[in-house]
């Protein structure tokens, strides 16, 4: 696991948190009507939220190579 | 009405002369009509990537489903982002393999891999059995709006049958370079269509915030789970985002759209990008829960939307939004046509039939295939009933059972050809006999996702008992996984980190 930098554990595991909030049984603690926030159910709010979260997680990723060296960083790489 | 119908004619033409002015720049060659070389560009790309993604399951089906069973639907903003995850990691890898040795089918990847008629086989027929009562929803989808924007002058069979008539004409002469420039011009519209009716729709009940006040006042359990019919709660949540996902990236339509890009970057972006489209969704909860208090006593839910908009929107704009939904349907079926066509051409007649065929050969089978498939989806929409959600979802569960044997090919060099086999058997098995059999699933979650657990347990379980003789097929992918990393995940690599070249005996994964 030496590769995995803080950048792409930051990334993925942020990932991995919204995917979590959005898709493990912890959705049942957002699905609630109230409180209302700006007019919106809560369980819209919460996935609207954590949809934000990880699109914007995406946005980072892409800017960041997904954590990983870009190809002018690259060392010299020999084959197997 | 004449409006509306100049609409429909419009939504018919367009697409129909893009394809044909695009078809100008094919070559008469298999992977030009199949993979456009495999050089399409990013804007090509998403928009075809997207809106093959985005069906008349997600038009129609969202709404009716927030309609019927409340909030359940919501999942829907997560398997759009996990389907753009997908397409990063899994798909990438299968264009870097794609390229390099050649593939056009999901068969050619994961028979080669595993180095197995039998697999190759079952994969080509999975694709092609599970894909076309998919391909069927888009032809009733798709059908239901126009006859309903025509104000029944268009009947059901003459509207399906237009539908298919203008794909086929333009499939036939571009292959797969005229969908991606006609879905370019049905993604726009597929987006604007459903943002804009959700938000035109509920003006109608006083905007969006009086919306969920009425809801909350009149029909609160349409904004939680279970839903008001109290099927639809946390395992059906989970049961969706999966089997939705998973089976939609898995069909051959996504991955013609993977063996497709130019390059291997706009990978990296395209989750993003897909995410960011999922807001659309904002729109079908908003029309889906007007119906609620619009018009309760609806019949067919799937046909929600259209009726709302006859009855509020102006009549012009009713039938702009329709032909956005028709173009849902339209840029999902003109994709799933094509993919199945090159799979009877690739996968059945130049492997089984005539090796030896040529480029013109081949691609006229792939050109004969889209009419019979198109035929056979045409004929399923005139005589199979369902509601478009529930047939989608069992189509879906099928193919998502072929990612457990993709994924052991691209990461994995222990994965073995018989467990990829009994696990997708398996998986098969255990989809059919609680869909259509004597089983039921389990603790409310579908019979996809448990079709996905033994598979996933047959698949590892034998693969760490079995093990492989062909050292040259396994040695081959995992020189292919090696540059993969070199090229775009140099850390992986041992090299990086020590800095200094890898001994003999390390074994690479």
């Amino acid at each position: 696991m030496k590769h995995l930098s803080p950048l792409k554990l930051s990334i993925y595991g942020g990932m991995i948190l919204g995917f979590l909030m959005l898709e493990s049984p912890a959705i049942m603690l957002a699905n609630r009507i109230e409180p209302m926030l700006m007019g919106l159910p809560f369980l819209l709010v919460w996935n609207l939220f954590w949809w934000f979260v990880l699109t914007a997680l995406f946005l980072v990723a892409y800017l960041t190579n997904w954590g990983s060296p870009t190809p002018s960083n690259n060392h010299a790489i020999k084959q197997p | 009405m004449t409006g509306s119908l100049l609409i429909i004619a419009a939504f018919m033409i367009i697409p129909l002369m893009v394809g044909v002015l695009s078809a100008r720049q094919s070559q008469e060659t298999s992977e030009d009509f199949f993979v456009q070389g495999r050089a399409m560009g990013s804007t090509a790309v998403f928009f075809t990537v997207a809106a093959t993604w985005w069906s008349a399951f997600a038009f129609l089906g969202s709404n009716a489903t927030f309609y019927t069973n409340g909030p359940v639907f919501l999942t829907a903003l997560a398997w759009n982002l996990l389907f753009g995850f997908m397409y990063y990691w899994i798909g990438k890898r299968v264009w870097f393999l794609g390229k390099r040795f050649n593939y056009l089918t999901p068969s050619d990847l994961i028979g080669d891999f595993y180095n197995s008629e039998a697999l190759r086989i079952t994969v080509a027929a999975i694709t092609l059995i599970f894909t076309v009562p998919y391909l069927q929803i888009q032809l009733t989808g798709g059908a239901y709006l126009i006859e309903v924007a025509s104000g029944g002058l268009i009947p059901f069979w003459l509207a399906a049958l237009l539908f298919y008539f203008i794909i086929i004409i333009y499939v036939w002469i571009g292959g797969i370079r005229a969908i991606a420039w006609t879905d370019v011009i049905y993604g726009a519209l597929l987006f604007f269509g459903m943002m804009y009716a959700g938000y035109y729709i509920s003006t109608q009940v006083g905007g969006p915030t009086a919306l969920f006040s009425q809801l909350q006042q009149s029909s609160p359990e349409h904004l939680t789970m279970p839903g008001p019919n109290g099927n639809m709660g946390y395992p059906m949540w989970f049961s969706l985002f999966a089997i939705t996902a998973i089976g939609a990236f898995m069909g051959p339509q996504i991955w013609l759209r993977m063996y497709s890009v130019k390059h291997g970057k706009l990978f990296n972006l395209m989750p993003f990008l897909l995410g960011l489209a999922a807001f659309a969704y904002v729109g079908s909860v908003l029309s889906g829960y007007s119906g609620v208090l619009l018009e309760p006593n609806v019949e067919n839910p799937d046909q929600i939307l259209p009726i709302m908009l006859m009855e509020y929107a102006p009549y012009l704009l009713a039938s702009l939004i329709m032909a956005a939904g028709a173009s849902a349907a339209m840029s999902t079926a003109n994709s799933q046509i094509h993919a199945v066509s090159t799979v009877v051409t690739m996968d059945i007649y130049k492997r089984y039939v005539n090796r030896e065929a040529s480029q013109a050969r081949i691609v006229y089978i792939g050109r004969l295939s889209l009419v019979g498939f198109s035929l056979a989806a045409y004929i399923m929409a005139l005589t199979v009933p369902g509601v478009l959600v529930t047939i989608g979802i069992a189509a879906l569960a099928g193919t998502a059972q072929l990612i457990i044997p993709t994924i052991g090919a691209i990461t994995w060099k222990k994965a073995h050809p018989t467990a990829a086999l009994a696990g997708l058997w398996g998986g098969v098995a255990c989809v059919l006999l609680m869909t259509f059999g004597p089983l039921s699933a389990p603790f409310g979650y579908h019979a996809g996702i448990w079709g996905l657990m033994l598979n996933t347990v047959l698949f590892v379980g034998l693969s760490h008992v079995l093990h492989r003789r062909d050292t040259a097929v396994v040695e081959r992918f995992t020189q292919a996984r090696y540059d993969y990393d070199a090229e775009y995940h140099p850390e992986r690599l041992p090299a990086y980190a020590q800095e200094t070249p890898p001994t003999d005996s390390y074994n690479y994964r």
